[in-house]
């Protein structure tokens, strides 16, 4: 361990607990020294003078020890080991900047002849010890002071300051205690400092997970006219102690200041109006009563001036406290309400990708329905008239070979007309008999096998017309598929409708989300406003 | 800075989330390695690494793509980037001048820890990675020339710069830096001095000392914790073990632990 070593955790016990701050500014200080006060009492049997002393010595500290060029990041440290206490406060080092060979002596002499020292010198007790340890390296200066829990139990031989001067490059520590002020249970602790400002719950107020429910204009229930009257009665004796006291303080210092004989002032309001009367007269007498009862009265007057202005403030901060509670709920809504309205744009644009996409989709399918239709239906009523053309010249070929045959059945039966007549002549020749029925017998075998011919040319045209039906049932068997696909879009057109109205919904409702924003921020400008008039009326 | 995957085929899909072109804006740090797919290849090529960012060219020249796919453990920086935004508007709610009393020191202190405890997870550890994401979200954006130059000239100190700054000022806010201005200063300053080659090893104030110490546990640590800072024997380190105490507390009830970009779900190599 370095002696002259920056931090209290290089100079008291591993176990014992260190607490720390960083500080920057002056700001909340003497707020550091009500919660160290406040924790020592609760932690070590002290007095409140001793506590009170040591508030004041904290902020009194960190007043001297603070650079007064620039405000620095500084570093406090507290803590108490075997019924000592200890401050320590660090910033760095603005004060001793000369090239100086002897630091330790510097700062003794600092310590002794400068003024900037007087106001801690008169805080202190006389066994308290006060160190100041200067980094060079580092460029760092803390002042450290330290206390006895009992002052009676200090040593007359300690010496009562003391300057180290340190060359080291780092601020090492091994100390394992470090507690920082911000995980105290500082509520807690200040419950007690600022008890008197918290107000006690009314008659009949309601309370909802702990927290009050009462709403303003309810404050008359909450408080009966008995408490009202007992606030008045209160008050008028508090007034009339007041001016009697005052009254008696007056005459007292015109006694001895002036050494006039005594200006006898009655105590009651009617006589002093009796009095006021006199102060046209311009006797001497009067004179002094004027200033007397003009001093009164300008007492009076401050007196009701500071209670209203301490009204005034403890109001405004309680104004503002609430303001500052609201400030930090709307920021987080609002905070909370921006990432929801973000997930709610994704979530659109997740259904508008989706709607996009769906009806791109759709518009595929029905360019393919469109395409595959037409094409479908020209390919079977071609396939169909193609038969269909077949079939009719079949047909057409059939009729006509029927018509040929038919012609020369007749042409056939004519002959043998004639041939009978012939006969009947009497012109028989042998010959002529015989080749005649050779060509009969020819003729009729001819005529058979035409009927043959027709017959099967009928069978093949029933096979054609079985075929039409066939091809006819298939074309309508093709019927369905189209039906799915329609169906398919139709589907989809309502799955895009469906997009559609949650597109529309999450509109909705980031428009009410952005309403409640807008909402939040109103209340937001009332409340600054609300501030602002308190403020102007204290300023007032 | 380094990743493992340059391509991925149609089959890692499923662990890629879609992210529109358009709504990347320029010199945003990317918290992934960023894919776009190409369509002759049917493969997802990697357009940028994390901690790198876009410049508005490089975004219209990519436009035709539409979509940029990116790992889903990207997901796991929102939260950091959340917390990074309520502790912003904390800081900032204790600085506004119509705020005349203001919170104190250690009540700003408390309700910063509250918000940040539950980003070090159930093991209270947390990978410089992710306190550099918190980092950019809380801090004012970097100059954009200094990141094209250090971008272009090292990228490695450019990724270091980032790293370094992000773990300073996540470590500092938990040990009661509390004014915006300063830390948003000395991160520039960190950044700016990294990628200018500066090592940290000789530090001659309060600050200059816990960079170095950072920067000695990013060389040796993946994650820094409780065990890390213990080794470290600096006042700073024993006193954020301190606050780590009372986030152990705090997050006891926990389950989940913090994010990490090594091992299955990462892609740091």
């Amino acid at each position: 361990m370095k002696v002259a070593a920056l931090g209290l955790g290089n100079s008291l016990d591993k176990d014992t607990e260190i607490l720390h701050s960083s500080v920057v500014g002056t700001k909340s200080f003497g707020r550091i020294g009500d919660l160290i006060s406040a924790w020592v009492e609760k932690n070590h049997a002290v007095s409140i003078k001793q506590s009170g002393d040591l508030r004041v010595l904290v902020q009194s500290l960190f007043q001297f020890a603070y650079p007064k060029e620039k405000p620095e990041l500084g570093n406090i440290e507290f803590s108490v080991e075997d019924k000592k206490i200890f401050v320590a406060i660090r910033f760095p080092n603005e004060t001793f900047k000369e090239n100086a060979t002897d630091f330790e002596k510097m700062l003794s002499q600092y310590w002794v002849n400068s003024d900037d020292c007087l106001m801690l010198k008169k805080i202190l007790y006389s066994q308290d010890h006060v160190e100041v340890r200067l980094n060079q390296k580092l460029n760092l200066i803390e002042w450290r002071i330290c206390r006895y829990l009992v002052p009676a139990e200090a040593s007359p031989d300690e010496s009562q300051f003391l300057a180290l001067v340190d060359e080291s490059d780092d601020i090492t520590s091994e100390h394992g205690q470090y507690t920082e002020f911000g995980d105290l249970p500082y509520e807690k602790l200040l419950q007690e400092v600022y008890s008197s400002s918290k107000d006690k719950s009314g008659s009949g107020e309601f309370f909802q997970n702990g927290t009050s429910v009462q709403e303003e204009d309810e404050s008359v229930r909450v408080k009966s006219e008995r408490e009202f009257q007992d606030i008045d009665a209160l008050v008028r004796a508090s007034v009339n102690n007041s001016s009697e006291e005052e009254l008696r303080r007056i005459r007292a210092t015109k006694e001895t200041v002036n050494g006039d004989p005594l200006v006898t002032i009655s105590a009651q309001p009617q006589q002093v109006a009796v009095e006021k009367t006199k102060i046209f007269t311009g006797s001497k007498e009067d004179e002094k009563h004027i200033e007397v009862v003009s001093s009164q009265f300008m007492d009076q007057i401050s007196d009701q001036f500071r209670a209203e202005q301490v009204e005034l403030k403890d109001s405004l901060k309680d104004a503002i406290r609430n303001c500052k509670k609201k400030e930090l709920e709307a920021d987080k809504q609002v905070t909370f309400l921006a990432y929801k309205m973000k997930k709610l744009e994704a979530l659109l644009r997740q259904k508008e990708l989706a709607n996009v996409k769906a009806q791109k989709e759709n518009k595929v399918l029905n360019e393919k329905l469109a395409q595959h239709k037409p094409a479908q239906k020209d390919n079977q009523a071609k396939v169909f008239k193609d038969k269909a053309l077949q079939m009719y010249t079949l047909l057409k070929q059939s009729k006509d070979e029927n018509a040929v045959l038919e012609k020369e059945l007749e042409e056939l039966k004519t002959k043998e007309r004639s041939e009978s007549v012939i006969k009947d002549h009497g012109l028989s020749k042998a010959a002529e008999t015989n080749a005649g029925n050779l060509q009969i017998e020819e003729l009729s075998k001819k005529l058979e096998r035409t009927n043959r011919a027709l017959e099967a040319e009928k069978i093949k045209v029933k096979t054609l017309s079985e075929r039409v039906t066939v091809a006819e049932k298939e074309a309508q068997g093709a019927g369905p598929m189209i039906e799915d696909l329609e169906s398919k879009v139709e589907h989809t057109l309502k799955l895009a409708q469906q997009h559609k109205k949650e597109t529309e919904q999450v509109k909705q409702k980031v428009v009410q989300s952005e309403a409640e924003k807008n909402k939040i921020k109103n209340e937001l400008t009332k409340a600054q406003a609300q501030i602002q008039t308190l403020m102007k009326r204290q300023a007032a | 800075m380094l990743f493992d995957d340059k391509k991925l085929s149609t089959e890692d899909i499923d662990d890629l989330l879609q992210c529109p072109v358009e709504s990347i804006a320029p010199f945003v740090l990317m918290l992934a390695p960023v894919y776009v797919f190409m369509k002759l290849n049917k493969k997802f090529v990697s357009v940028k690494a994390p901690l790198d960012f876009f410049l508005p060219d490089e975004l219209e020249k990519l436009k035709k793509h539409e979509v940029f796919y990116v790992p889903k453990i990207v997901k796991s920086s929102v939260r950091y980037q959340t917390a990074a935004r309520l502790v912003k508007n904390l800081f900032s709610l204790n600085t506004t001048p119509a705020n005349l009393i203001g919170m104190s020191s250690f009540e700003v202190s408390n309700e910063t820890v509250k918000i940040m405890g539950t980003l070090w997870g159930k093991e209270v550890k947390i990978e410089p990675f992710f306190m550099a994401v918190f980092t950019h979200e809380f801090c004012r954006p970097l100059n954009s020339n200094v990141m094209i130059d250090a971008r272009e000239s090292t990228v490695v100190r450019h990724d270091y710069g980032l790293l370094l700054s992000g773990v300073f000022v996540f470590t500092a806010i938990h040990l009661g830096w509390h004014d915006y201005d300063v830390l948003n200063q000395l991160r520039d300053d960190i950044y700016d001095r990294t990628v200018k080659g500066e090592d940290w090893n000789l530090g001659q104030n309060t600050f200059e000392i816990m960079v170095g110490g950072i920067s000695q546990l990013m060389s040796q640590h993946q994650s820094i914790g409780e065990d890390q800072l213990l080794q470290l024997n600096q006042e700073w380190s024993q006193k954020l073990i301190g606050r780590l105490q009372r986030i152990k507390r705090d997050v006891s009830h926990y389950a989940e632990c913090s994010p990490s970009i090594y091992g299955p779900e990462g892609f740091a190599s």
